[in-house]
């Protein structure tokens, strides 16, 4: 069992990943707002958003005290539809 | 059964797949099944808008600011969530109540304020047929939106279970719940800035 | 950690570990789920059944139902090109549109309506949890909806022959633009029928592959580690993940084509922009995968039966299972194969035809380990030994064939002829039929208690096998000779004359490979009432549904099972019998202490 200190830091923790996550909101949004050349600011909106999406899976969906099957799960899907996406980039995407 | 026979099997009985709740490596598997599904939709949507010139235009029409808000909104669901699977393992009985509340409300918040864009586009005469930029922004928004509303069925049943104090026996179904809320949530993370800010 | 109770209320017990810690809540207060009410009625035993050996059964059931539809499209189709536009007796005249249509249902029904719910469904469902020692699936009542989510899809594809219309006629790929509107085929609800069929069957197969992966990964009883499951338990689990992960894009593609149908939306249509062969490639990045989602667990099916009627263990366990993950991995990198003659970007075609040649080298282990396990055994040619050994064979000659059409020179001229539509019923027809066969022979006493008639059991064999080397070997010639695939009428080219004496072989060779199904329905149902009562472990074999009642009873083990050793130990000369079940202690403190000590050297790598 968690003591109650422990319980009260969780806690703590949880709402200091929702402030960094609507932090990264207003980052995101400003980049976009900044006239950046397109390829640096798509870098960086999606980066951002990667950022975003790690710190809900890490702490809100709790991968950080999972075990490796749970990471490899999540994983492969995310590694497969990215490989799909570059595989067909001669044909779909420059085809024209 | 003698003592090595024992022995044999405890030696070799604690693999790491036994310790994850069947639940819980159930949801992910589901989760995994889902990211294919939604990776498939970004891989085309992706692909097509490097192909073709011109979605830019289209993409200025959607409304920034509308989506914006939509994503706090999300989030900060997703930390009323997280505070309702901590509210049942600390015990916090009327937390539990509270914050499931809170999540399903801003669930409808984000579908309401996708109904207002929805409307909004409507009217300026913007439809699913008004080219593939917008077939793909309705259609992902869409299902994204079935999914959320699929959540607020989820937490609805779970808020019934709070208020009739069943759900102390299966308190893992909060948990559960919020991996698929999380889930939905993470999709958002990256609709937001493929249909909105690119 | 101390010893684990058994069983599911061990698993249900484990909720509160990790963090999933719940405070309040005790052992005691968990429900133990739906499955052991005392009596629970007709609906219940028989219809809404939660008990996975009765929904394995309905798998069975709905498969072999389907499989006559299946078979009867077979049947008209190689009328039509033994014997065009003559008189089908039973039907009437094949009209071109109805022929587009019949072969499109073809493909569609033997693939998702057949096959999967035959090797996974029916043969995952009833094994899986007797073979790892569990009472039931994970989910049970997540079961019984996978099973009537299939059922309901299998009713909208047949709804879909009643429509104004008809059926679906853009081939069971659904190529589009072919498949994207209405005026390309004249089909105009059939199609939609199709793709919302085949979504319900995808979200089924969903359902129970993570039924099958939960059950296969957590409801092991003691003592049944990763690497003393049966083998076709290990195929079943392998091609849940692969249907899992490949599934996917295609569900997202076929909104996008309902859409494209029903809306008016262009993701397809290259007129607003869209983009076919984007379908070409969703609809084969699942659709290799699913090759061996249907294929593994017929492989699985062999697995078990030839080391039980050789004697021997089967060679090299984990070759196979690392072999077959290999295939697993490998199958997500060589979908453009079926597309070399799509006017894709060339530049695929060559790493694709490398990773498809790869692909034969996980295959061929596996096919060599099985015979390494006839070797030397002591072979009884029962029926389901014949199925295994004939599937076996009969598989050989599709792999082959596969290596000629992975190479992409090779394959711009063979794809479109009946090379390839030979080539994939010697790879699947083995796979889902002789190994599906051969499961229901040699599982047919688990499930019924019952021996089946091996007479008539051989000549089933028999037909099934002489017929169907006969039909499609005939095949392969007409495809080399040229004869394109997915044509109506093959006797009005001149130049296709000299080839069309090889279709009358192939279409009566077919009436003989229908006519040979009869009396596997006759023994089926005789068997069944009338059989040999079988007892529990009537091939004397080792994996854990023999230990058990034929048939199983309700929670499958009336005593909790504990697992000592590999599935495969038989003709151990040191051994005290021929075979050990893997629930069968060790006798003795053996003189060696090692745990191993009694490991075969089969079991090793090659």
């Amino acid at each position: 069992m968690e003591t109650l200190l422990e319980s009260a830091a969780t806690r703590a923790h949880y709402i200091a990943i929702w402030r960094w996550l609507v932090f990264f909101v207003f980052a995101a949004l400003a980049i976009t707002l900044l006239p950046l050349p397109k390829i640096v600011s798509l870098a960086l909106v999606f980066g951002i958003a990667l950022i975003k999406a790690a710190m809900v899976m890490r702490d809100y969906m709790h991968l950080k005290s999972e075990k490796l099957i749970i990471h490899a799960i999540a994983l492969i899907p995310i590694l497969l539809f990215i490989g799909l996406m570059l595989t067909l980039i001669p044909d779909i995407a420059l085809h024209r | 059964m003698n003592a090595t026979a024992h022995a044999a099997v405890r030696a070799v009985n604690d693999d790491a797949f036994k310790e994850i709740a069947p639940g819980r490596i159930a949801l992910w598997w589901f989760l995994a099944s889902e990211i294919m599904v939604f990776g498939g939709f970004i891989t085309c949507y992706v692909l097509f808008r490097y192909a073709h010139g011109g979605w830019e235009d289209a993409a200025r029409h959607v409304n920034w600011r509308l989506g914006a808000l939509n994503t706090l909104v999300l989030l900060t669901s997703s930390l009323t969530m997280i505070l309702a699977h901590y509210s049942v393992k600390a015990g916090d009985r009327q937390g539990v109540k509270t914050f499931l509340g809170l999540t399903i409300a801003l669930g409808l918040t984000f579908l309401i304020i996708k109904g207002v864009e929805y409307h909004a586009e409507f009217a300026e005469g913007f439809t699913p047929l008004s080219g593939l930029f917008w077939s793909f922004y309705f259609l992902m928004t869409g299902l994204h939106g079935l999914h959320l509303l699929a959540g607020i069925v989820i937490n609805t049943s779970l808020l019934v279970m709070a208020l009739r104090g069943t759900i102390w026996a299966r308190g893992d179904r909060v948990e559960l719940g919020g991996l698929y809320w999380h889930f939905v949530d993470v999709v958002w993370i990256f609709l937001f800035p493929l249909l909105y800010l690119t | 950690m101390g010893a684990k109770p058994l069983g599911r209320a061990a698993n249900r017990g484990q909720i509160g570990k990790g963090n999933t810690e719940v405070a309040t809540a005790t052992p005691a207060e968990i429900k133990i789920g739906p499955t052991h009410e005392e009596h629970p009625g007709f609906w219940r035993s028989y219809v809404f059944s939660v008990d996975h050996k009765v929904i394995g059964k309905q798998y069975l059931g709905l498969s072999l139902f389907m499989a006559l539809i299946g078979g009867a499209a077979a049947y008209l189709i190689r009328w039509q090109l033994a014997w065009p536009e003559t008189y089908v007796p039973g039907w009437g005249y094949v009209e071109p549109q109805q022929y587009n249509a019949i072969i499109t249902m073809h493909g569609t029904i033997m693939i998702f309506f057949v096959a999967m719910p035959f090797v996974l469904g029916a043969f995952g469902n009833y094994l899986i949890p007797l073979m790892v020692g569990a009472d039931d699936m994970a989910f049970p009542r997540l079961n019984m909806m996978s099973f009537w989510t299939l059922a309901a899809g299998s009713t909208v594809l047949i709804a879909s022959f009643f429509v104004p219309a008809g059926p679906a006629a853009g081939g069971w790929t659904a190529y589009a633009p072919l498949s994207a509107r209405p005026i390309y085929t004249g089909v105009t609800w059939g199609q939609n029928l199709w793709i919302v069929a085949v979504a319900i069957e995808f979200a089924s197969f969903l359902m129970g592959g993570i039924n099958f992966l939960t059950t296969a990964l957590n409801l092991r009883a003691p003592g049944m580690t990763l690497w003393r499951l049966p083998m076709l338990v290990w195929m079943e689990l392998i091609a849940a993940v692969l249907f899992l992960l490949s599934v996917g894009p295609l569900i997202a593609g076929s909104f996008m084509l309902l859409l494209d149908r029903v809306a008016g939306t262009g993701f397809f249509v290259p007129d607003k922009g869209g983009d076919p062969l984007l379908w070409q490639h969703l609809f084969w990045f699942f659709g290799h995968p699913e090759v061996y989602v249907v294929g593994l667990p017929g492989f699985g099916i062999m697995m078990e039966i030839i080391p039980v009627f050789s004697r021997k263990p089967l060679y090299g366990y984990k070759t196979i299972v690392w072999g077959s993950l290999a295939a697993g991995v490998l199958s997500f990198v060589v979908w453009a194969h079926h597309m070399f003659v799509s006017g894709m970007d060339p530049r695929l075609a060559t790493p694709f035809s490398i990773t498809t040649i790869l692909i034969s080298v996980p295959f061929a282990i596996m096919v060599f380990s099985m015979l390494a396990t006839l070797w030397g055994g002591r072979i009884e040619l029962t029926t389901p030994m014949l199925f295994a050994v004939g599937g076996l064979a009969t598989f050989i000659i599709g792999g082959v064939t596969g290596i000629f059409l992975g190479s992409a020179g090779l394959d711009v001229y063979l794809h479109g002829t009946y090379f390839v539509v030979a080539h994939f019923h010697y790879t699947l027809m083995p796979m889902v039929f002789f190994g599906g066969f051969a499961g229901l022979y040699y599982w047919f006493p688990k499930m019924f208690g019952r021996m089946m008639n091996e007479t008539l059991g051989k000549v089933h064999f028999f037909f099934t096998f002489i017929c169907f080397n006969c039909v499609f070997i005939p095949l392969f010639m007409a495809g080399v000779a040229g004869n394109p695939r997915r044509i109506y009428e093959l006797s009005s080219y001149d130049f296709l004359k000299p080839a069309q004496h090889l279709h009358v072989i192939a279409t009566i060779a077919t009436l003989g490979l229908l006519a040979g199904q009869v009396p596997f329905v006759i023994n089926f149902f005789m068997s069944m009432w009338k059989g040999r009562e079988a007892g529990r472990n009537p091939w004397l074999a080792n994996t854990l549904e023999w230990c058990t009642d034929s048939p199983p009873p309700h929670g499958n083990f009336s005593e909790p099972v504990m697992v000592y050793r590999d599935p495969y130990e038989y003709g151990n000369p040191d051994a005290p019998k021929d075979w050990m079940a893997q629930n069968e202690p060790p006798a003795e403190p053996a003189p060696q202490p090692q745990a191993g000590g009694l490991r075969l050297k089969g079991t090793g790598t090659v």
